[in-house]
């Protein structure tokens, strides 16, 4: 479901097989594609298939194995006119997962099948079982395995790849470099903070990470995902039920709010670190609210608000007003896109701690 | 970039269904950002190109809203080209075959051209039964390990046909028990044997159990629980306990909670502001995760979860919502697909300057349905002919498949076999 972006063409080392096919055919993640209807390829032609071709048809290691030919139905609808080297390729595939052929040549054709589609689950599985029946170095499979994801980094497979061989060789000293190196591509690839937020809390390796936080931070204050691994450290190591920790984190937000009110993410990691002690825990830090104005600043402080009438038995009128006169100014002002979510607003305040008049 | 005037006729100030993007306040240009980062710099970039679409809407519809149309008969023509005669470049989706059916099959379905694939269920039948002859789930294509991601994309096809033969064709109790493989002990599910486990599991395999009627308490004991801790502090949902949240997984939980009956157990008021805040002011889209970028998908993943999240709502307290209107804003999004993603090849597109694909023209339509009827009030931005079919928000079919699956596997019910071999 992660829209992928494909236009973050590492300027990463290809190998041989990657950098042969055309960009165009690349798969990032199992949603988009890059399908522009300039059809370049005549899937026909031999010649143009070069010397890369692994010709299984014709090569006596492959004579004792009938490829799966698909029967005329499968070609009903989505019948994809394949490049020959992909069909080929997962003809033969189909006839060694079939006989379940745990060899070297299996896994080598899954590399093959690796190259034309990384995004296959069922070419990965059974890659798996042929590294575990023949004993396989991993720490070669995960030399293997950098290029393709560097090149595919939005695919989930790859990913439980790399999670796979780590958890067997159970070591990941090489692992926050790898996902660091992606991050500066894009600081945001939803994957690789799944992972390295996976390898840290596998192994135990809080050490940094927060440090690491501050610095992406620093560096894009808007980077959401670096806040969230901010808030996923403290709370894994369960910091934030420590008072001082959750004020110098009430300041660190508050420190990058004031560079740019509009940005949400410290708003919301703000409500986050508070959540567990009110919004209204530190009136001398928040005070500084008052005379910020943007969107999010008012949506807090009307919060803010209706927690203090939560807990009166009177509710306070005046607070009533303002939090209404505050929810005017979104809605009719500077929320307008919001205007309805806003006018909502209103009236559950209204409703619940207002004085009945209609 | 200043904001500049530009010499444009003065008509709109009463025209009731004019056009957001031609309101006199509209801005014309990205104005630069006084702190500029990375993120804000690729958001300008965006910006500018939709910000050219805008104009050129302007130009095109200030005086003729009516005239801003969904180029029907382009988009229905280019999904059958894809279902019938694919582009080589989709061999790249070789291993999603029932999920690119799906987002073609139900496309199809919203424009209201079913007709179209009147000689054709058959053969979509037959071939997803291809992808279902290993362990009760449906593989990406013939002869591949079952998927939960595929086998919804499939059960979904075969819904949206409305067609005894489709419902026939499921095995259910095939089907069950491929589900209660992928079952995990904490309640979560695993997307295919030695695969990942995320929300998007659960919702898959709810989704096609309560849609077949194959739900039981035993497959998602638990499942309710672990979505639950999946809920951040920002409100939305990630894809595991403590992930960012996230359009997508955020959708995933919500709907899978619906299902459930237990969806009021999360905070449905943080979820809501977490999901209205995506909508992006200018661009009127809704982006995936804060400070990302607008993206026609979340069309969909979005402002159906606020659809869903309004229908409990209504259930605890009825009346300070406004049947009318959602409380995310119907025009801007609607603007923002008809005037911004809509590619002249005939399919829909992320956002300008993308490629269409199928996945996209799914979403994007679902998300312009979603948009265009609130509870009890219809709201059609442009053309008339631009309205689509209704669409159920938790499963995303038409309205029409869900209820002719409903009265069909209700008079065939499902008895669990306690035989079933492991």
């Amino acid at each position: 479901m992660e829209s992928s972006d494909n236009s973050n063409k590492p300027d990463s080392p290809h190998n041989d097989l990657s950098s042969e096919k055309s960009d165009s055919t690349e798969s990032n993640s199992d949603d988009n594609v890059g399908a522009d209807g300039s059809n370049s390829s005549s899937p026909s032609e031999y010649e143009e298939e070069g010397f890369f071709v692994q010709n299984y048809t014709i090569n006596p290691e492959w004579k004792d194995i009938s490829p799966v030919i698909p029967d005329p139905y499968e070609a009903k609808v989505l019948g994809i006119p394949y490049t020959i080297k992909f069909r080929e390729a997962h003809e033969y595939f189909r006839a060694i997962f079939k006989k379940n052929e745990l060899s070297e040549r299996a896994l080598k054709l899954t590399e093959d099948c690796i190259s034309w589609n990384p995004a296959n689950s069922t070419v990965w599985v059974f890659r798996r079982k042929c590294l575990l029946a023949l004993g396989k170095n991993l720490v070669e499979e995960l030399n293997y395995l950098n290029d393709i994801i560097v090149d595919h980094s939005k695919n989930y497979q790859v990913w439980q790849h790399r999670r796979w061989i780590i958890e067997l060789l159970a070591d990941p000293q090489t692992e926050k470099d790898f996902t660091d190196r992606l991050f500066k591509q894009d600081g945001k690839n939803y994957h690789a903070w799944q992972y390295r937020q996976w390898v840290i809390s596998h192994f135990q390796w809080w050490d940094g990470e927060l440090e690491y936080t501050e610095e992406l931070i620093k560096e894009d204050l808007r980077n959401n995902s670096a806040w969230n691994h901010r808030y996923f450290v403290l709370k894994r190591t369960k910091q934030l039920q420590n008072n001082e920790i959750i004020e110098n984190e009430v300041a660190f937000a508050i420190e990058n709010i004031l560079k740019v009110p509009e940005n949400e993410s410290p708003w919301n990691y703000l409500r986050g670190v508070l959540a567990g002690v009110g919004l209204n825990k530190f009136p001398e830090k928040t005070k500084v609210f008052e005379n910020v104005t943007s969107v999010h600043c008012f949506s807090f402080r009307i919060d803010a608000m209706e927690e203090l009438l939560r807990d009166q038995d009177m509710k306070d009128q005046m607070v009533v007003q303002k939090i209404l006169e505050l929810v005017e100014k979104l809605s009719t002002e500077m929320d307008v896109i919001r205007s309805q979510y806003w006018l909502f607003i209103g009236r559950t305040i209204s409703e619940k701690y207002g004085t009945k008049k209609d | 970039m200043m904001s500049s005037d530009i010499d444009e006729p003065e008509q709109w100030d009463t025209i009731d269904n004019s056009l957001r993007c031609c309101q006199p306040d509209f801005p014309l240009f990205a104005s630069s950002e006084k702190f500029p980062t990375k993120t804000s710099s690729e958001e300008h970039k965006v910006l500018m190109k939709i910000l050219k679409c805008y104009r050129q809407a302007r130009t095109r519809f200030s005086a003729n809203p009516d005239q801003l149309e969904l180029n029907r008969s382009q988009i229905s023509s280019w999904l059958m080209g894809g279902l019938f005669q694919p582009d080589v470049f989709y061999q790249s989706l070789d291993a999603a075959k029932p999920w690119m059916i799906y987002w073609i099959i139900h496309s199809i379905y919203l424009l209201g051209e079913d007709a179209l694939l009147n000689n054709s269920h058959h053969d979509v039948i037959t071939f997803l039964n291809r992808c279902c002859r290993l362990d009760g789930g449906y593989g990406g294509g013939p002869d591949q390990i079952p998927h939960l991601a595929t086998t919804y994309g499939a059960i979904n096809a075969l819904v949206t046909l409305c067609d005894t033969e489709a419902l026939q064709s499921i095995d259910r109790a095939a089907l069950y028990k491929f589900l209660m493989k992928m079952r995990q002990p904490n309640g979560s599910f695993i997307m295919h044997e030695d695969g990942e486990s995320d929300v998007r599991g659960i919702y898959c395999a709810a989704a096609v159990a309560y849609i077949t009627g194959i739900n039981t308490p035993e497959l998602f004991e638990g499942s309710a629980e672990w979505i639950l801790k999946c809920q951040t502090y920002e409100g939305g949902f990630g894809a595991m306990p403590d992930e960012e949240a996230h359009g997508g997984y955020s959708f995933c939980a919500l709907a899978a909670l619906t299902l459930f009956g237990k969806a009021h157990q999360c905070d449905l008021k943080a979820l809501l502001r977490w999901t209205v805040m995506k909508q992006k002011p200018i661009e009127g889209g809704f982006c995936g995760r804060t400070n990302k970028l607008v993206d026609g998908c979340y069309s969909f993943w979005q402002a159906a979860a606020i659809v869903i999240i309004e229908s409990h709502l209504a259930k605890q307290n009825s009346h300070v919502l406004n049947y009318r209107r959602w409380t995310f804003n119907q025009q801007a999004l609607q603007e923002y697909l008809l005037c911004c993603c809509q590619s002249p090849r005939g399919g829909l597109i992320d956002k300008p300057g993308r490629v269409p694909d199928f996945y996209h023209t799914c979403y994007d339509l679902s998300g312009l349905s979603i948009a265009q009827f609130a509870f009890i009030e219809d709201m059609v931005v442009g053309s008339s002919t631009n309205k689509l079919v209704p669409v159920h928000p938790v499963f995303n079919l038409t309205m029409k498949s869900v209820s002719f699956a409903n009265d069909f596997f209700k008079s065939n019910p499902f008895v669990v076999q306690n035989d079933v071999t492991n």
